[in-house]
This record gives structure tokens, sequence and C-alpha cells, in this order.
């Protein structure tokens, strides 16, 4: 599994942590999200695909 | 309905939002197929005299549009209001803020408390909002029934949008989230009693500044760690907002926290009594499914049905022609039952996953400031009730008749005592 983030999509809502905080990070001060594990275990995938959808710029794509 | 026609439809009369939800889908699902950027005439409404009430609107029901519309501020502007009902300009200046207004000054004002919602400090309060709703459960759980919304709905938010305040316990927050609470009820003939819809609008903005006007100066004089301190010290090139600007924001936010949440948390338990196969998938393991269940509720019940911009320039959206001028109501619960987006959308399904909904708003810089507030006190709520009065069963609400917030003015209730 592989994790991607359009950063001309991404406007810094962070709401992807709040549904997997292990594989996203909103940093302090910082305008869009880091990923922190860009190819997780595929058990991470619920997670992974529950985050992407809570994306309201609909930046993120799991592959 | 499969007689229904777009034309039959009619987004503006009252008493197409005094319909059930079912027969409301209905009608959008022939919207989204024959029609799904049609132009309404003027909303009925009170809120104006009937000389003044004259802006009809175009509608958005595909998620697609909405989610265009929401990421182009610069063509679809907030400054104009957000409600398919007008107000006066005073109306809207006294209540609304900065979810009415446009960048620069939008950012600005909405910067000052963004740091308080973070999806960050909200995860780090989890444990703290998860402590109010297991008080609130403990508060009512040996009871066996009741209304729901007067014993866990108001009091949840209320109590959070309390403490982030630092409102001082009993009359003062009462009286800020009663009025938070009926604010947007003008609609609803039974929240508005013998009042005018103007009356019952600015009773309540009335109520919230008396106690922002109260608090001010106080803050200003011994700061706290609240958001209200944070909002009188802040300064944008050297000013601070004036009184009038802190009242308005007061109102925003106080009605923000109370009023949304209150309805989503009521929605969810009606639902999983509408769909006790659900509620059964729930209960056999909360931890693991109720994420999922909150992301399904909110798209289920899309708390806001809608937002409401207005065009700056012309714009073509989904062969419709908008004019520069034109109002363009944003439904959220139409986007979140789209058929293009998702696998059946009638279906409520607390297992849905990818869950691509737009209750919190389709992006942009107005997306909903209290999202991760919203959902983590929903996590909370539903495991602590379903953990622990798990067979709770509310299938028949008072629904509010409204077009703006998906309000339920009392659930009956009943469940199982839990045993101390």
């Amino acid at each position: 599994m592989h994790i991607t983030v359009d950063y001309s999509l991404c406007e810094g809502h962070g709401q992807c942590l709040m549904a997997a905080p292990e594989l996203f990070d909103l940093p302090d001060g910082a305008d869009q999200v880091v990923v922190l594990d860009a190819n997780p275990p595929e058990s991470e995938r619920d997670r992974a695909i529950r985050a992407a959808a809570m994306c309201p710029a609909l930046a993120i794509t799991i592959s | 309905m499969p007689d229904t026609t777009h034309g039959d439809i009619d987004l503006s009369s009252r008493s197409f939002w005094a319909k059930s939800p079912e027969d409301r889908d209905a009608a959008f699902a022939v919207l989204r197929r024959e029609n799904p950027v049609p132009w309404s005439r003027p909303a009925e409404s009170d809120l104006l005299p009937p000389e003044l009430n004259t802006r009809g609107f175009w509608s958005l029901t595909t998620q697609e549009d909405i989610r265009y519309a929401s990421r182009h501020p610069e063509i679809f502007s907030s400054a104009d209001g957000i409600t398919m009902e007008d107000f006066a300009p005073e109306a809207r200046e006294v209540a609304q803020s900065f979810i009415a207004m446009d960048a620069p000054r939008h950012a600005q004002l909405r910067g000052i408390t963004m740091d308080a919602f973070k999806p960050k400090n909200m995860r780090r309060l989890e444990g703290w909002i998860r402590g109010h709703a297991r008080d609130l459960v403990s508060e009512m759980s040996h009871r066996g029934e009741g209304d729901f919304v007067e014993v866990v709905s108001v009091k949840l938010p209320a109590r959070i949008f309390g403490s982030f305040f630092g409102l001082p316990e009993g009359e003062v927050c009462d009286k800020a989230t009663n009025a938070a609470q009926r604010l947007l009820g003008w609609t609803d003939p039974k929240v508005r009693g013998n009042q005018s819809e103007l009356e019952l609008f600015m009773g309540a903005v009335m109520d919230l500044h008396a106690v922002a006007t109260e608090l001010i100066p106080e803050r200003r004089a011994n700061p706290g760690e609240d958001l209200l301190t944070w909002m009188v010290q802040a300064e944008f090139d050297g000013k601070q907002m004036t009184d009038d600007e802190l009242r308005a924001f007061f109102v925003l936010l106080a009605v923000a926290a109370n009023d949304t949440t209150r309805h989503a948390s009521a929605q969810a338990i009606y639902a999983l009594s509408k769909f006790p196969d659900q509620r059964a998938l729930l209960v056999a393991d909360v931890e693991g499914r109720v994420d999922s269940a909150v992301e399904e509720v909110l798209r289920w019940a899309s708390p806001l049905l809608h937002m409401r911009r207005t065009a700056t320039q012309d714009v073509t959206v989904n062969g419709s022609d908008i004019k520069a001028g034109d109002k363009v109501v944003f439904w959220y619960i139409s986007g979140n039952r789209d058929e293009a987006v998702f696998e059946d959308p009638f279906t409520f399904d607390i297992l849905r996953n990818p869950n691509p909904h737009i209750a919190f708003g389709g992006g942009g810089p107005h997306f909903c400031l209290g999202a991760a507030l919203a959902r983590t006190m929903l996590k909370s709520l539903l495991t602590e009730v379903y953990t622990r009065i798990p067979d709770i069963s509310a299938p028949e609400p008072d629904f509010q008749v409204a077009n703006f917030i998906n309000g339920i003015n009392s659930l009956q209730a009943t469940w199982t005592p839990e045993k101390s």
C-alpha cells in the first residue's frame, strides 16, 4: 500500500490525522499535512482509506 | 415518489421542509437526475418584509458541483449571507461574524480560534471530552427512559462550549447555551411559539450579546486561558477587535458549538434505532466500529442542510448560467446521497468505507472549524452510550421544520437501566 498527498490540493484542514494519526501529521505552524508513513502495512488500509475520505480537498490517494 | 418531476419540487416552501427526511431525499434524487442546478423562487420567509424578499436562488445538488464551488470562494462569496433566507444587513452584522466574510478579514478572524480547534489538540482533549460524555451518561443511564435531546444532546456541547469560553457555570452558561440553541429555530413553529421569526432570532442574538457584554471587560481585566481571552487580546495591524465585532464573533461560535453537534447526536441515536441491525453491529464491537459509525451518522444526518453563497461573476455550473449577484445554495444533504459518489446512498451502513461525505462542507476556507471537535464529541458519546445502555431505542423523533439545521426538537428514548 502506498499513500500520496497532492499538495496542489491539500488545504491543511488536518482531518486525515483524526482517522490515522500514525500515518499523517499537521505540524504546528504548517499549512499542509505531512505523510509519516507512506508505505504502511496492509493492516492500516482501512484506516488509510477512511483518512483519505475525510479529506475535504480529496488530496489523498491510496494505491 | 416515482411520478415526481423536478417541476413539482419547491425548495422555497416551508412545507417542503416539513416533509419526512425520506421524501426530501427522494426529491433531491429527482433534482440530481433531471435538473442538478435548479432555480427557485425567493424562499418563503418573514425575516424580511415581502417587498424586500425578492431574490430567488440556484441550488447545487451534486457533490462534485458543491466541492467545486466550495473551493472557489473568489466566485462564490460568503459576504452577502450564508443562509438561503435573506436577513437585513444589520441582522447579519450582529450575528454572523467571519462565517459571512471573505478573505482577507475572514482568514484573520478565523485564525484567532483556529489553534484551539486543531485536530492535534482535539486528540489531546479526547480523554477530557470522553469524561464529559461519561458523566452525562452516568446522570441518565439509571432512568430507563427520557428525552435524549434534553438529557444528553443539549448538555454535551453546552458543557464543552462553557469550558472553552470559561463561562461561569449556572445562569450565564445556561442563558448563552439556551439562546444559541434556539437562534436558528425561526422556521419551526414550536421553537418560535408566539414570537415572529425575527423576534425569535433577534431575541436570541440579544441574549448572547448580553453575556458577551458582561464578559468582555472582565476578560480584558483578568485574562484567562480561554477563547474569549484570545479574542479580546488578538491584534491585526496593531488593532484589536471592537466590542461589536467581538459580540458577533461570540454569537457565531456559540451557535456553531451548540446547535450542530446537539442535533448530530440526536440524529445518531435515531438512525441507530431506526436500523437495529446497524445498532447490533456497532454494539458487537464499539471500539472497532465507532469511527466509521460517526462518519456514517454525519453523512446520513447532514446536520447542516445547506450553506449559501453569492456569485461574484457570471459562471456556468453543470449547464446552468449563474449571473453575478445571484444566490447559490449548496445542499450538503443532497451531496451526501449522490449516486455518483456512494454505493447504495439510501442505505445507512456504519461500516461504509470510503465515506467521502461533505457534512462539514466541501473544502475551501469555510470548511467547518469545529469538524475535529464534533467528530471527537460524537465518538465519545456513541462509545459511552452503546457500551453502557446498548439497547437504547428512540424511533420517533420530533423533527424541526428547518432548511438550515437538520434539527430534532425532542427524541423520546427507552433503554434497560444501567446497574450501578
